[in-house]
C-alpha cells in the first residue's frame, strides 16, 4: 500500500510520529510530517491505519495502487 | 454520592430546556444525563450562557465529525459557553479587548492559525522534545526533592503538581532561571480560585508587561534553538500576536498540566491495585499516561465551541450558519461504541484516539509536552516514593469547579 501525506493539511500534531515511529518524523523547521517510507509492507500496515485515523488534520492517506490501476 | 456538578444556568422562559450537564458525579464518573444525551441524542440543543440556544454534540462519532468539518469557525466569541458566569466571560472578553491582544491561536482560522501555529510548533514536537527532555527530567527531580524535603504528608500539587509544568514551559520559552519564579509565582496566582479580580486584573497586568519586556530582550538578542526566538525571527507574527501566544502558552500549558498530574495521582492511589501495577510493570507508563488522558477529560466544553458559517447537515439534522455547537470531549471519551468498557480504568488499553487534546486543527499544540511531563513524573515518583498514599478522604478534596474549567484537585494530601 502507498503512504501519502498532504503537507497543506498538516499541523505538525505528531499522532503519527508517536504511533508509528519508524514510518514517521516531524520536520525540525515547521513540525510538518516526514514520511520515512511510502511503500507500506503487510506488517506495518496495522500500526500505519492506526496513525491515518489519529490524524487530526486527515493529512495521511493510504492507497493501493493495485486498485487504482482498475 | 459526592457530586461535583455545578450550578448550571438559569432556565430561561421560551429557550431551550436543556441546560448542559457537566462535571463529575462520584469523583471519575460523567452524569447519568450527559451518557444518557450521548447515547439518545448525541447532537441536541442546549441552552447557551447568553440566552442563545446552541448545540451540544456528545458522543464520539459526532464530536469527531464536527471538530474536524472546516464549515465550522473557532473563533472567539464571549458569552456562547455552555456554562459558567456570563458575567465572568463578558468581563474577560472587556479586559482582552482593551488590552488590544489578537486572540490566541486557537480562536482563530486559517490562515492566520496556521501561520501563527506554525511559527511555535518546531519545538513543539515529538522529536524535538525527546531533546529537552534531560531538562525536563531536572524539573521533576527538583519537584520531587522539593517534596521529600517537605516531609511526609505533603501536598502532591503544591510540591509537583503546580511547579513542573510551569518550569516546563519557562524552560521551553528559555526565560532565564533568576527570573523564572516571577513567572511561576504571577501563573499560578492568576489561576488561585482564592483570589478575585482585584488581585489577578493587577496580576494579568504585571504578566503582560513581564512578557512583553521578555520579548523585546528576546529580539535583541536571539536565542538558538529557542521556541520564542523561533517565533521571533520567523517574522511572521505581529508583536502582539507573539505576546498573546507566549501568555497563551502558559495559560493553556499550565493549569491544565497542574491538574492532569493531580487528578492522575488520585486516581492510581484511589484504588491502591492501580499504584502497585504501575510499580510492577513500569513499562506500562507511557499506556497509563494515555488512559488517563482518556479516563479524566479534565476540559470538557471548554475551547470547543464551533461556530457554523454556513448550513452544515450532520447526520440528518441541519446546523443553521450562525449556530453555535459545543463539544464534549469527556462524554466521547467514556463512549462504548469506541471505547469498550469505558468507565473501567485500564492502562493497557489503547486510549489512542482520545479527545483529551481535542482534535482537527486546534488539537492542542503542547499535548506533547504534556505527556511527556506526565511520563516523566509517573516514572519517578514510584521509584522515589514506593510507599505513597493518599493523606486524606478523597471526599474532603478541593476541586477547581466552574469557571475554571479543568477538572482537577487543587490540593492532594499524600503521605509515605
Amino acid at each position: 500500500m502507498r503512504l501519502e501525506a498532504d503537507l497543506d493539511l498538516c499541523v505538525s500534531a505528531g499522532m503519527c510520529v508517536m504511533t508509528a515511529p519508524e514510518i514517521f518524523d516531524q520536520d525540525p523547521d515547521d513540525g510538518r510530517v516526514i514520511l520515512l517510507k511510502q511503500e507500506i509492507e503487510p506488517d506495518q500496515l496495522d500500526a500505519v491505519r492506526e496513525a491515518v485515523g489519529l490524524c487530526p488534520s486527515a493529512a495521511l492517506s493510504l492507497t493501493d495502487p493495485q486498485e487504482e490501476k482498475r | 454520592m459526592e457530586e461535583l456538578m455545578t450550578e448550571t444556568a438559569d432556565q430561561i422562559p421560551g429557550k431551550c430546556p436543556i441546560t448542559t450537564p457537566h462535571g463529575r458525579v462520584d469523583i471519575f464518573d460523567p452524569p447519568a444525563e450527559l451518557m444518557r444525551l450521548s447515547a439518545e441524542e448525541p447532537l441536541c440543543q442546549v441552552q447557551l450562557i447568553n440566552g442563545e440556544t446552541g448545540w451540544l454534540a456528545s458522543d464520539y462519532e459526532t464530536a469527531r465529525t464536527v471538530l474536524t468539518d472546516r464549515r465550522f469557525s473557532a473563533r472567539r466569541i464571549f458569552g456562547r459557553q455552555p456554562y459558567g458566569s456570563l458575567e465572568r466571560w463578558l468581563e474577560i472578553g472587556r479586559a482582552e479587548t482593551e488590552a488590544g491582544l489578537p486572540p490566541f491561536v486557537n480562536e482563530v482560522d486559517p490562515p492566520d492559525h496556521t501561520r501563527r501555529r506554525r511559527a511555535m510548533m518546531s519545538h513543539l514536537t515529538v522529536p524535538r522534545l525527546k531533546e529537552r527532555e534531560a531538562n525536563f527530567q531536572k524539573i521533576v527531580d527538583g519537584a520531587l526533592d522539593s517534596m521529600e524535603e517537605a516531609g511526609s504528608p505533603a501536598d502532591f500539587v503544591e510540591h509537583v503538581a503546580l511547579p513542573v509544568p510551569a518550569l516546563v514551559i519557562c524552560d521551553l520559552l528559555s526565560i532565564p532561571v533568576e527570573e523564572r519564579r516571577l513567572f511561576v509565582e504571577l501563573s499560578n496566582l492568576i489561576r488561585d480560585p482564592a483570589y478575585g479580580p482585584e488581585v489577578v486584573g493587577p496580576a494579568n497586568d504585571q504578566l503582560h508587561a513581564y512578557t512583553e519586556e521578555l520579548v523585546a530582550d528576546r529580539r535583541r538578542t536571539l536565542v538558538d534553538g529557542d521556541m520564542l526566538s523561533e517565533m521571533i525571527r520567523a517574522g511572521e507574527m505581529s508583536q502582539d500576536e507573539i505576546v498573546k501566544d507566549v501568555i497563551g502558552v502558559f495559560e493553556a500549558g499550565h493549569e491544565t498540566t497542574t491538574a492532569q498530574l493531580g487528578y492522575t495521582l488520585l486516581t492510581l492511589l484511589f484504588k491502591r491495585e492501580r499504584w502497585e501495577a504501575l510499580k510492577a510493570d513500569p513499562s506500562q507508563v507511557d499506556g497509563m499516561v494515555e488512559e488517563a488522558l482518556r479516563y479524566l477529560s479534565i476540559l470538557d466544553m471548554i475551547s470547543t465551541e464551533r461556530l457554523a458559517t454556513e448550513d452544515v447537515d450532520i447526520g440528518g439534522i441541519v446546523i443553521k450558519e450562525g449556530e453555535t455547537v459545543v463539544i464534549s470531549t469527556f462524554a466521547p471519551d467514556r463512549d462504548p461504541k469506541r471505547f469498550p468498557d469505558p468507565d473501567t480504568f485500564d492502562p493497557y488499553r489503547n486510549a489512542r484516539g482520545h479527545l483529551a487534546f481535542g482534535f482537527g486543527i486546534h488539537m492542542c499544540l503542547g499535548q506533547h509536552v504534556a505527556r511527556l511531563e506526565t511520563k516523566l513524573v509517573f516514572s519517578s515518583l514510584p521509584v522515589r516514593f514506593p510507599d505513597l498514599d493518599l493523606a486524606a478522604d478523597p471526599e474532603e478534596i478541593r476541586w477547581l469547579v466552574d469557571d475554571h474549567q479543568v477538572v482537577g484537585p487543587t490540593t492532594l494530601p499524600v503521605k509515605w
